[in-house]
């Protein structure tokens, strides 16, 4: 089912048509995502979300370049990346790419700055300082740059992964849970950067999250269950999306 | 189950070495129960005299042997020098009569049959082939008696024996002959044996018969003697082959003890990596209603049957990598033929209970310290934040008094030369070292590693890597830190033993070759000289030419100082002017020496009181330089024919190349008696003496190769276990890297730096750490030699480098290949 068509690839960041992915085989077999189209516009701000093996990790997985989808294709900012080799893929998602994910986030022995710089350091590019002091001061990262990860809060150290995910001005950031391992105030404080980013540097972000709070910072929430997108909500708030998720039976 | 193996390898190498000792130098006594050996130093230091025979063992001695109770057959051995006569040329031989009680002999027989009658006699092949002698040949053997009596036989060959592999004997032909032929040749002399061998009754303790043998033979007036087992006499000979201390037994129970300690390492180091995989399974256990106890006992008895079965897999392992060597030693080295598999009782029984034991208690720590985790703790997900691993200050104090302790106690023991001590400091030093490891290893890897990153990312990553669990780093570099350390200390020290040992035997026998007439009647011409000095393996030549006799009836001889110099095995051993090179029975400080040469010991010539260099050789004419003749005896080489009469008489050193094989020694002989024009037997000397020395030192130093191997391969083993680890600790945060941009080849890179970083800085210290043990461990041992020669084997230790380098970089294929492999969200995904 299509949710949003896609039309010129000026709008749209990322796409997919038809995308299967399938686990195991024979008894064990789970069809994970099964024949997704989806299109997501840029500059926007957009949540997925799903009772638990709905496949909306999986989606973003794909997406993302991180797993390979069994069937279909997935164009990130013009380009196919459903026939890219590893190496290619890698490199696509160096320049192309940022992802905050739930935990872990961080590279342990290297300082904050050194793991905002990490993938352009990865591809043996310059930063651009300008922007870099832009971030770090929007994000209020200043005093910590030179600090190790287990030096800094959970909070900060996500603001630290957004930061990485910002400064390569990527096509699209990819969430997984952002604020999953956060209290409620740092996580909100996360979201709000999050949306800002959209807002102001015109950022495109697709997280996946399975609390409504965090879905409502959202311009979009798509919702998913058994490996299909089911549903759409526009300018969605804590109520709607409670309420949608319940129509779906999570 | 590898530790265990090599645990049992360590026994099985020393009982297969004692068993080969006992093959080569024992061969004689190698079936008996006990011997009996007159003790002549003993006897000398009493003051007893020769004829008061208080250690001579006679018929006598025999006759009251045989008639204690529990003694069921005995044998005096006794050997006699002949010349044999094959009709072209003549030999020296040893001929000996075999024992007539089966259980007793040793001379296996190879063709023909044993000596029956007077008529008839045996020859050891390896000489029967050299001479070219074969059953059916008639020789004539002759001796003269002390009375100075002519005896002549003739005797038939009637069979031909293996050769023996006693370094005494092996080094002339062996004649076995029948008591009757052999009485005939000692001609009447007071029967005086090597050696008593007895074989006891079935079940007679031996101590007791020891006992009683001991006191049967006082009885008759017999004061110095010892009554030993086979393998006491054997430990006792060896000790006597290697300089008057028990040093062979030490140095093999010093590596049997470095080897049991290593294992024990090991295997505890291989168990902690193990049990901490496990720690959350255990802590599982706890969470759902496992009691302390229960986990314990579950674990102990795990512990047990894992112990057992990889101990029993162990020895059979052992057993067939000894036996493969041993065969292939045996087959390969022709010299070696007489190395021998020894498997021991002790040998089995005792690595399965070492092994077991040592399971048991590594499993035990672990596995308390587990329990002593809350269950809840324990199943939170391992918190990979950097460790902040801050050695305890009760660690780094203690680790530095071992160290300390254990350097002045390594250090005393050195220059003591008292093995145990060193080997004690070493002891407490190693694991003071170990104990420290985590200071200042991981700061050596990271500042190499700082050093050599050539500021990529991942070379970069890679030494942050490297020194982010200090403590892991610690173990893994530990484990290799272990085996380099352990092989280059043997490298050096074995280099170095050899080289001083070499130095000793050079003093034993310090000249290769000697050609002496006994009859004092040759000279030489410059044309035969010049014919053996181009004989194929004669190196130098030196001329001795008689110039005096000593006071003690000694006769002296002198001869060219810059060829004595080339000549000698022992470079401090060459007198300067004024001194006399001596052979080792000479007391005092000087000699006097007395010119020219007086058939009525009339005392004419110059006198002259020459300082003695007193050497190890047992047998030497006391030799100077011309220079010394000239200047103190007024003897020079022009003069020397007119000073002392008709006949100067010449003997001849030579010094020939070390690499000769005993059938090209066996040749040589041949071709220098011939090109002098004198009887073979003439020529003689300790080449082929220390030849069969060298022998047992290089079987020595391969078995401890041997025994090298196998530590090196654990400590690869525990390379890529802790790798391994390490790598499927960090599947996440690899996951991360490759998420970011980290291309495959990118992280196999960052990998292999990683490990080759540990590898590399554990080697290196380790070859430090293990030259430094080394040199001091064989100054310990070596101590009672005198000095000892330093000698570092470069090229071997930049091959261990080499190798360890290898093999991180080998052993961080496979984890890195598994994580390369891992999709990125795969990595992400798991727990």
């Amino acid at each position: 089912m299509t949710i949003t068509a896609p039309h010129t690839s000026t709008d749209i960041a990322v796409y997919a048509t038809g995308l299967t992915k399938i686990y195991g085989e024979g008894t064990t077999r789970v069809e994970a995502l099964r024949g997704v189209d989806v299109s997501f516009a840029r500059g926007k701000f957009t949540a997925i979300m799903g009772p638990s093996g709905s496949g909306k990790s999986t989606l973003m997985h794909c997406l993302a370049g991180l797993d390979e989808a069994n069937g279909g294709q997935i164009v990130i900012g013009g380009a196919d990346i459903s026939q890219l080799n590893d190496d290619a893929l890698t490199k696509m998602r160096r320049e192309k790419v940022g992802f905050v994910f739930q935990s872990f986030n961080l590279v342990p022995t290297l300082t904050a700055e050194a793991n905002i710089l990490l993938p352009l350091a990865l591809a043996g590019k310059k930063h651009d300082k300008a922007w870099l002091e832009t971030i770090v001061a929007t994000l209020g990262l200043k005093d910590r740059l030179n600090h190790k990860p287990h030096e800094l809060s959970g909070g900060q150290q996500q603001r630290v992964a957004v930061a990485r995910a910002l400064l390569t001005r990527p096509e699209v950031v990819f969430g997984d849970e952002p604020t999953g391992n956060l209290d409620s105030r740092t996580g909100a404080e996360v979201l709000s950067l999050l949306r800002s980013s959209t807002r102001e540097m015109g950022q495109t972000i697709i997280m996946v999250t399975h609390d409504a709070v965090a879905a409502s910072y959202a311009d979009t929430v798509l919702l998913m269950k058994d490996g299909q997108l089911v549903g759409q909500i526009e300018e969605p708030t804590v109520e709607s999306v409670t309420q949608a998720l319940s129509g779906l039976g999570a | 189950m590898i530790g265990t193996a090599f645990l049992a390898a360590t026994l099985m190498v020393n009982a297969s070495a004692t068993e080969t000792l006992k093959n080569s130098i024992g061969s004689n006594y190698s079936t008996a129960d006990l011997v009996i050996s007159g003790d002549y130093s003993a006897a000398a230091e009493a003051g007893d005299d020769e004829k008061s025979s208080t250690y001579a063992l006679g018929a006598k001695a025999l006759k009251t042997v045989e008639g204690t109770a529990g003694v069921s057959a005995s044998h005096g051995g006794e050997t006699l020098g002949v010349s044999v006569n094959t009709g072209s040329k003549t030999y020296y031989a040893v001929m000996q009569v075999n024992p007539a009680d089966a259980r007793l002999n040793t001379t296996v027989l190879e063709t023909g049959a044993l000596p029956s009658n007077g008529e008839q006699v045996t020859v050891d092949a390896t000489y029967a082939k050299e001479y070219n002698i074969s059953i059916g040949d008639v020789l004539n053997l002759q001796s003269t008696t002390s009375e100075d009596k002519e005896i002549s036989r003739e005797v038939k060959v009637s069979g031909i024996t293996a050769s023996s592999n006693d370094p005494m004997t092996g080094s002339v032909m062996n004649l076995s002959v029948v008591p009757a032929l052999f009485q005939t040749f000692s001609g009447g002399d007071e029967t005086s044996f090597d050696y008593i061998i007895v074989a006891a009754d079935a079940g007679t303790n031996l101590q007791t018969l020891k006992g009683s043998l001991a006191t049967a033979l006082e009885a008759t007036g017999l004061k110095h003697l010892n009554v030993n087992t086979a393998d006491e006499q054997i430990t006792q000979d060896i000790a006597t082959f290697s300089g008057g201390e028990d040093q062979l037994t030490i140095v093999l129970l010093v590596f049997a003890l470095i080897a049991l300690v290593v294992t024990g390492l090991v295997v505890m180091n291989t168990f902690a990596v193990l049990i901490a995989q496990r720690t959350r399974e255990l802590a599982l256990m706890r969470t759902l209603g496992a009691l302390r106890k229960q986990i314990r006992s579950s674990v102990l008895i795990e512990a047990l049957l894992v112990g057992l079965i990889a101990s029993a897999a162990g020895v059979l392992l052992a057993t067939g990598i000894m036996a493969g060597l041993i065969a292939i030693l045996a087959a390969t080295v022709p010299e070696m033929s007489f190395a021998v598999l020894a498997v021991s009782p002790q040998a089995i029984i005792v690595p399965i209970l070492a092994g077991t034991l040592i399971t048991l208690i590594a499993a035990w720590v672990p596995a308390r310290k587990a329990m002593s985790v809350a269950p809840l703790a324990a199943l939170r997900p391992a918190d990979d934040a950097t460790v902040s691993n801050k050695a305890g200050k009760i660690r780094i104090v203690f680790g530095l008094l071992l160290v300390l302790s254990g350097a002045a106690a390594l250090a005393y023991g050195a220059i003591k030369g008292d093995i145990l001590i060193a080997f004690g400091g070493g002891m407490l030093s190693f694991p003071g070292v170990l104990m420290l490891g985590s200071l200042f290893l991981p700061k050596t890897v990271s500042a190499i590693g700082s050093l050599t990153s050539g500021g990529t990312v991942p070379g970069k990553l890679a030494s942050l890597n490297a020194v982010r669990n200090p403590g892991r780093t610690t173990a893994t570099a530990t484990a290799l830190l272990i085996g380099v350390t352990l092989v280059s200390m043997m490298m050096v020290g074995a280099q170095t033993a050899k080289a001083s040992l070499n130095e000793a035997l050079g003093s034993e026998y310090l000249v290769d070759v000697e050609v002496i007439d006994y009859g004092m009647s040759k000279e030489y011409n410059a044309d035969q000289l010049q014919k053996v000095k181009q004989l194929k393996g004669v190196e130098s030549l030196a001329e001795l030419t008689r110039v005096g006799s000593s006071a003690s009836g000694q006769e002296v001889f002198a001869t060219d100082p810059q060829n004595l110099k080339t000549v000698l095995n022992s470079t401090n051993q060459v007198p300067g002017v004024g001194e006399v090179l001596v052979s080792g029975g000479n007391d005092g400080k000087t000699m006097s020496v007395r010119a020219g040469y007086n058939e009525d010991g009339a005392e004419t010539g110059t006198k002259a009181e020459l300082k003695m260099l007193i050497s190890e050789s047992n047998s030497l004419q006391p030799v100077v330089g011309w220079d010394t003749a000239e200047q103190k005896l007024g003897i020079t080489p022009a003069n020397v024919s007119k000073e002392m009469g008709i006949n100067a008489g010449s003997i001849l050193w030579l010094k020939v190349d070390d690499s000769l094989s005993s059938a090209d020694l066996r040749t040589l002989q041949s071709d220098i008696a011939s090109a002098l024009n004198v009887e073979e037997y003439a020529v003689g000397g300790g080449v082929m003496e220390k030849q069969m020395f060298n022998t047992v030192i290089d079987m020595l130093l391969m078995i401890v190769s041997g025994l090298l191997a196998v530590a090196v391969l654990i400590a690869l083993i525990g390379v890529a276990n802790t790798l391994s680890l390490s790598v499927l600790e960090r599947t996440r945060e690899n996951s991360l890297l490759r998420a970011l941009g980290l291309t495959r080849g990118q992280l196999k890179k960052m990998l292999a730096t990683e490990a080759v970083l540990i590898g590399g800085v554990a080697a290196l210290l380790g070859v430090v750490l293990g030259s430094v043990y080394g040199l001091l461990g064989a100054q310990s041992v070596m101590g009672a030699f005198g000095a000892m020669s330093i000698s570092i084997p470069w090229l071997q230790l930049a091959g261990v480098i080499a190798v360890s380098v290898v093999a991180a970089l080998a052993a961080s294929v496979v984890p890195a290949r598994r994580a390369a492999k891992l999709a990125p969200v795969q990595g992400l995904a798991s727990e």
